[in-house]
């Protein structure tokens, strides 16, 4: 669709015409869409049928549950007001954790892309933590920080902290050195260099970067919570499966799976704004 | 002379060789006046140009600007090189107003600059516009739009024109020559045009096959304001042409086979 709306801009000097291409390319792919989103309602019901119909006739639904079950525990978490509880305290650990994360993750990774002497200082040290399993800091963290919210939101910062560091810093060390030339030569200064030809190229990268991390943010939040805490969605996992309530478990994940891909997706949204530009390329 | 290469060397490093790019290269340009670079590919054009910007440095000589020696970039010049170079996250308007923002000229005075230029160069109406919904010609355009709306003192451009029609090519050369019959800039012109050369040209420098080094230098004395539609067609313009067109044609064949 893009492709062929630039096509047709370059061959047809007139604004309109990139107008018109930009007009009619969903039609075509507006069955297309029905389509793909009907073989994936197919496909879901498919497995939730097969899941349902396996529970109690091959396996023991102690084991594996049923999704009429694990609706049940959802609809009963509802209405006792449990799952906003829980949901909510991870949901805060979770972007806590990611906002703070990215965006000291991002100031390193500008500084230090800018910077390749302090770089080079740095490289072991940020090398020998990075490779460190971050979720092995976790008792530490709780020893400091206590079971409360802050430990998770420690965890799951540091976690994003490198995904987003090691991002924008490729970013920014990719940035085209002819255009830092353009803005050099009209007399652009640092900032200048930075704001008008590195950010916005390294941006590219930066979201790279924040999407990947995404899962990753939440992973910080609930290992934290199984490990020593009294509420958040990995706690309701770690409860449900200390009473062998294996509907409950699959309940939490749901949720979890859940807010995993709604961040995903705002992220998605926030990028088709920042990053327009790349929409009409190629 | 406002720039002056003096037995100018450069030598880059590639995959551990050393490539003579440039070897022992002299000459000069006055104050106001318009040369063009012509000769093979590879023969170190777009590397003068550079020189010049004070994007890099020389290995051996040196390059001079307004008498002293060129050491880091040089703000007085403003450079079209060969790509294009646009920001992509730019649009045309936000490519061709970036020396004006950071100038920080005030705003209304600013648009009305920039949008002068989008319409000279031949682009109204795709103001916004990004980079990578136009075509190659249309993106060099709004490079030299970007280049004159800040007006620089000296021009240096490498082909600027190579990717337009012959009729689009003729209209910008008519605009850049009222441009410099009007501000009297001194303009480098890369090109491998000869015609062009010979058009716009108060002098054209002939270099040899790489390592670059001066073959000829040889005056346009046609007088200006000149017609760039009908000059082409005077003895004049005849002459200078085969004069140049023979010392080039033969490295021209060799650069082909290489
Ligand atoms: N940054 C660089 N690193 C290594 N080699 C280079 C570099 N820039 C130029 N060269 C080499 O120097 C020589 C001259 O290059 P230059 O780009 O100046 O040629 P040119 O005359 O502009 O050619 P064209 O007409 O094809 O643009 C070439 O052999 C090229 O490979
Ligand atoms: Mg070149």
């Amino acid at each position: 669709m893009s492709e062929k709306a630039g096509a047709l801009a370059a061959e047809v000097p007139s604004a309109r015409a990139a107008d018109d291409a930009l007009h009619d390319a969903p039609v075509g792919t507006f069955w297309f869409t029905v389509k793909l989103w009907l073989a994936r309602l197919v496909l879901l019901a498919v497995l939730l049928g097969a899941w349902e119909w396996a529970s109690g006739t091959i396996i023991d639904p102690f084991w594996v549950s049923a999704p009429s079950q694990v609706l049940d525990r959802l609809r009963e978490w509802i209405v006792t007001g449990s799952l906003w509880f829980h949901l909510g305290i991870t949901l805060q650990e979770t972007i806590a954790g990611f906002v703070s994360g990215s965006v000291a993750g991002m100031a390193l990774g500008f500084l230090l892309g800018r910077n390749e002497f302090l770089a080079r200082v740095l490289d072991p040290f940020i090398l020998s933590i990075y490779s460190l399993p971050k979720v092995a800091l976790a008792p530490l963290f709780i020893l400091w920080f206590g079971i409360g919210i802050a430990a998770k939101i420690v965890l799951s910062a540091v976690i994003v902290f490198f995904l987003v560091f090691y991002n924008t810093y490729a970013g920014v060390r990719d940035a085209d050195q002819d255009l830092i030339d353009v803005v050099r030569l009209m007399r652009g200064k640092r900032r200048h260099v930075l704001t008008i030809a590195v950010i916005p190229s390294a941006m590219v990268w930066v979201f790279t970067g924040l999407k990947i991390a995404v899962p990753y943010a939440l992973i910080g939040a609930v290992v934290g919570e199984m490990m020593a805490s009294n509420k958040g969605l990995g706690h309701l996992i770690e409860g449900s499966a200390g009473q062998f309530d294996t509907a409950g478990v699959f309940a939490a994940l749901l949720v979890l799976m859940a807010i995993s891909t709604t961040l995903h997706e705002l992220l998605n949204r926030l990028e088709r704004i920042v990053l327009r530009w790349k929409l009409v390329n190629r | 002379m406002l720039i002056e290469y003096r037995a100018l060397g450069k030598r880059f490093w590639k995959g551990g060789k050393p490539v003579q790019a440039i070897d022992n290269l002299s000459f000069s340009v006055a104050k106001g006046e318009f040369v063009s670079v012509v000769g093979p590919s590879g023969c170190g054009k777009s590397t003068l140009l550079n020189l010049a910007a004070g994007l890099m440095a020389p290995t051996s000589g040196e390059v001079r600007y307004a008498g002293e020696p060129v050491r880091d970039v040089n703000h007085r010049v403003g450079y079209m090189t060969q790509k294009d170079s646009l920001m992509p996250w730019r649009t045309v308007e936000g490519n061709v107003d970036l020396a004006l923002r950071i100038q920080g000229v005030a705003r209304g005075e600013r648009r009305d600059r920039t949008r002068h230029y989008i319409n000279l160069v031949g682009l109204g109406g795709f103001e916004q516009h990004y980079p990578g919904e136009l075509s190659g010609g249309m993106r060099k355009r709004v490079a030299l739009a970007r280049l004159l709306v800040y007006d620089p003192e000296t021009l240096l451009m490498d082909e600027p024109f190579g990717a337009l029609d012959a009729q689009l090519k003729m209209v910008m050369h008519e605009e850049l020559l009222a441009i410099r019959d009007r501000t009297n800039k001194t303009i480098v012109f890369v090109t491998h045009d000869l015609t062009e050369a010979v058009t716009l040209s108060d002098r054209v420098v002939v270099l040899a096959p790489r390592p670059g080094r001066v073959k000829l230098i040889h005056e346009v004395p046609l007088e200006r304001p000149r017609n760039v539609f009908q000059i082409r067609f005077t003895p004049r313009f005849g002459e200078i042409f085969e004069t140049l067109w023979s010392a080039i044609e033969q490295d021209m064949r060799k650069g082909e086979e290489v």
